[in-house]
């Protein structure tokens, strides 16, 4: 299964390639510094802060239809919020490696793509 | 149409920005209610798309602000939420939002939410109708239309400045003020109902034809009064209503037509009583020169709690200048000749 869904990704862009590359190179760029922002936070302890930088990588990987990532960031979101640090320390794990392969994928689409 | 888009998710941003550029808006951007505010402080923007939880201000804060603010034209804010659940979207709506759309947005959902607003936006429409038609009735007595254009501005300087003051602060905002600018042409639509012979007048009026004249207050009330039956929720037919029955009443109940005094006058009317008369003042009339500047302000003032509520004249001696610099921008053949010396 692929980490990004192609498809539905360049639907709500329109169709328009150009678009879609933008956004991925974005998140590519960007990925790694909301995951960290996560972990920052939940290494000092801050919950609200945590689920607040959850709730962005929510976002910013829903639109890329990133599913799993997506779900994912929703579930820290949640267990941040009520300071579940078990739960927490748990999905952090999964969310890494969901994050690298989605910067996998990423790296593979924007290659494949048309100049 | 320009859009704003507002998002603390870069990612979202661009994604919203590219998509609505090529679907032909202008697109400007802002990192949270904050920044939109101030670009709306800079450059006018009926079309706003923004996210619910955003840092430093979020959406809710942005609507309740522009919501607050004396903008021109309507805002259409529609929120960007991953919130679910009713309570989320009253609140929403409370707050000022007209719509809602979750993420991450469907493209098929963004272009009809995006239609949705150009619709509402383009009611706005109305609000040129209900000038045409003021200046239709006002084009009896007069050929310019000056006077409703500098009277509906005289009334928005003056209920800006209250508000800046604190007064009245339970019935003025941002609303208020565009209701009071949009519908205060209307003042004197009942006189399409004054035969010429009446209106047109030149010489004094009988006791008779003054009683006519003055059958313009109730005549224009009855018909706002009927659309009222039919759209009880329409706030501007009802602010329209109120200035149209009540301009001519007079703080201290010697007014017209039914001698309402002090508070039992509606707002709306005791702010639009002033902007009228210093209008009237101040214009030339075939039966009387106008009166300069310095002669209007001595007037008003004299009326402070006569004619005139007295916060009224009040908030009118603190913003005066500003009336003239709008006498100035808008003047006609009948405005006074000279313009007091600049500071």
């Amino acid at each position: 299964m692929n980490a990004i869904n192609v498809e539905e990704l360049l639907e709500r862009c329109m169709g328009v390639h150009s678009i879609m590359e933008t956004v991925l190179a974005e998140f590519r760029d960007l990925g790694e510094e909301m995951l960290r922002n996560i972990e920052t936070r939940l290494d000092e302890g801050a919950w609200r802060k945590a689920s607040e930088a959850a709730h962005s990588l929510k976002g910013a990987s829903g639109n890329i239809s990133a599913e799993s990532l997506h779900a994912l960031a929703a579930k820290m979101e949640i267990c941040a919020e009520k300071a579940d640090a078990e739960a927490c320390n748990e999905l952090r794990q999964v969310l890494r490696r969901e994050m690298e392969l989605c910067l996998h994928d990423i790296s593979e689409i924007l290659n494949d793509c048309p100049v | 149409m320009k859009a704003l888009v507002v998002d603390d998710d870069p990612i979202t941003l661009t994604l919203l920005r590219d998509s609505l550029k090529y679907l032909g808006y202008e697109v400007a951007t802002a990192r949270n209610g904050r920044e939109a505010l101030a670009y709306l402080d800079k450059e006018p923007c009926r079309l706003i798309i923004s996210d619910w939880v955003m840092p430093e201000m979020d959406g809710i804060a942005l609507c309740k602000a522009i919501r607050e603010r004396p903008i021109g034209g309507y805002v259409y804010i529609v929120l960007l939420t991953s919130k679910g659940g009713t309570t989320n979207l009253v609140e929403g709506y409370a707050a000022g939002a007209d719509d809602f759309m979750s993420k991450p947005f469907e493209p098929a959902e963004l272009n009809s939410r995006l239609r949705t607003a150009r619709r509402i936006l383009s009611l706005e429409g109305r609000d040129v109708t209900i000038f045409a038609l003021a200046r239709l009735a006002e084009s009896r007595e007069s050929d310019t239309g000056v006077h409703v254009e500098r009277s509906r501005c005289f009334a928005q300087t003056l209920a800006r400045d209250l508000a800046a003051a604190g007064k009245f602060t339970d019935e003025i905002d941002g609303e208020f003020i565009r209701l009071l600018y949009l519908t205060s042409p209307l003042h004197d639509i009942g006189k399409i109902g004054i035969p010429d012979s009446v209106l047109l007048k030149t010489d004094h009026l009988s006791d008779e034809e003054f009683e006519t004249i003055k059958t313009h207050t109730t005549r224009g009330a009855v018909t706002l009064e009927e659309a009222l039956r039919d759209f009880p929720e329409a706030k501007f037919l009802r602010m329209a209503r109120d200035i149209v029955l009540n301009h001519h009443e007079r703080y201290d109940g010697k007014g017209y037509p039914k001698g309402l005094a002090g508070e039992a006058i509606p707002l709306c009317a005791r702010i639009y009583a002033l902007a009228d008369a210093y209008d009237a003042l101040i214009s030339r009339h075939v039966y009387r020169d106008a009166v300069d500047f310095e002669g209007a302000r001595q007037i008003i003032a004299a009326e402070r709690g006569k004619q005139f509520d007295p916060q009224i004249v009040d908030s009118f001696l603190r913003c005066e200048e500003r009336f003239i610099e709008l006498c100035k921008t808008t003047k006609d053949p009948s405005t006074q000749r000279e313009l007091p010396e600049e500071a």
